[in-house]
């Protein structure tokens, strides 16, 4: 039996009141989307940091200008800024907007470590000193090699050498 | 890094780490050249590319800084690259490059 029409409006009005609080399954995902979204920036950032350092490190294409893993970083943060700033504009209870911006803050502090370590911190070196200018004999020396045996660089008068040096450290 | 090898050219590597280290690092990388230990720094520092208080994974301590010597048959340094980012190694090409500029 259809209702009368002043029920039926009524009945209309509820509704729309009630998608901002209510439980329904839709409005269940709007109001988590921005949570999830902060701590997923998060984690996306992480990601994008640690992989740099874990894997894509050992291109050389990748490992001078990261371009994968800077967008990545940029990623992150970007979604956990929207996750935030979203829970922010909904009006969240003051945890969830505390939990919100101190996640924000988190993937942003890691992504400005991120960017601080690719453009800053890998130029920090000493100055060299004139101990081997070109033209001049190298120094000799006499070092262990992976298998123990003692080998000097003298030795090698005859060849080219390459000699490297390395960060140690592996 | 093969046709450095493979050109008459001797590879050396120097770094603080211990042979055991060495060790496990050219099996792990199966690198074919030599890595020589310098834990006490003393042909870093002849060199003069000591890194001191570097901030490494295992904590600070002194190093040697990236940098790749290359010396012709008389053992005279002919050309250095220390490098300005430690971020950034010197490509085999340059090296090659280098090598060939060598009687």
């Amino acid at each position: 039996m259809p209702l009368p029409y002043r029920e039926k409006n009524r009945g209309y009005k509820r509704m729309t009141t009630e998608t901002a609080t209510t439980t329904s399954p839709v409005a269940r995902t709007s109001l988590r989307w921005p949570k999830h979204a902060v701590w997923l920036g998060f984690v996306v950032t992480l990601f994008g940091a640690l992989s740099y350092f874990l894997y894509f490190a050992q291109f050389p294409g990748l490992r001078d200008v990261p371009i994968v893993n800077l967008p990545i970083v940029f990623l992150g943060v970007v979604l956990a800024g929207a996750g935030c700033w979203r829970m922010f504009k909904q009006g969240q209870g003051a945890m969830g907007k505390g939990l919100a911006g101190i996640g924000f803050l988190l993937t942003l502090g890691l992504a400005g470590l991120f960017n601080v370590y690719i453009f800053s911190m890998s130029y920090q070196l000493p100055a060299s000193t004139a101990a081997t200018a070109t033209e001049k004999l190298a120094p000799d020396f006499t070092l262990a090699d992976q298998n123990g045996q003692s080998v000097r660089l003298s030795d090698f008068r005859g060849q080219k050498i390459v000699l490297v040096f390395y960060r140690g450290y592996w | 890094m093969k046709e450095i090898l493979a050109s008459d050219a001797q590879v050396l590597a120097v770094c603080v780490d211990p042979v055991e280290e060495n060790a496990r690092t050219a099996r792990k990388l199966k690198l074919e050249f030599s890595i020589l230990s310098d834990p006490e720094l003393k042909a870093i520092d002849a060199f003069g590319v000591r890194h001191r208080d570097a901030m490494t994974a295992s904590g600070a301590g002194d190093i040697a800084r990236p940098a790749v010597f290359i010396l012709d048959r008389n053992g005279v340094v002919r050309w250095r690259n220390l490098t300005k980012n430690w971020r950034v190694r010197v490509r085999p090409e340059t090296i090659l490059k280098q090598l060939a500029k060598i009687r």
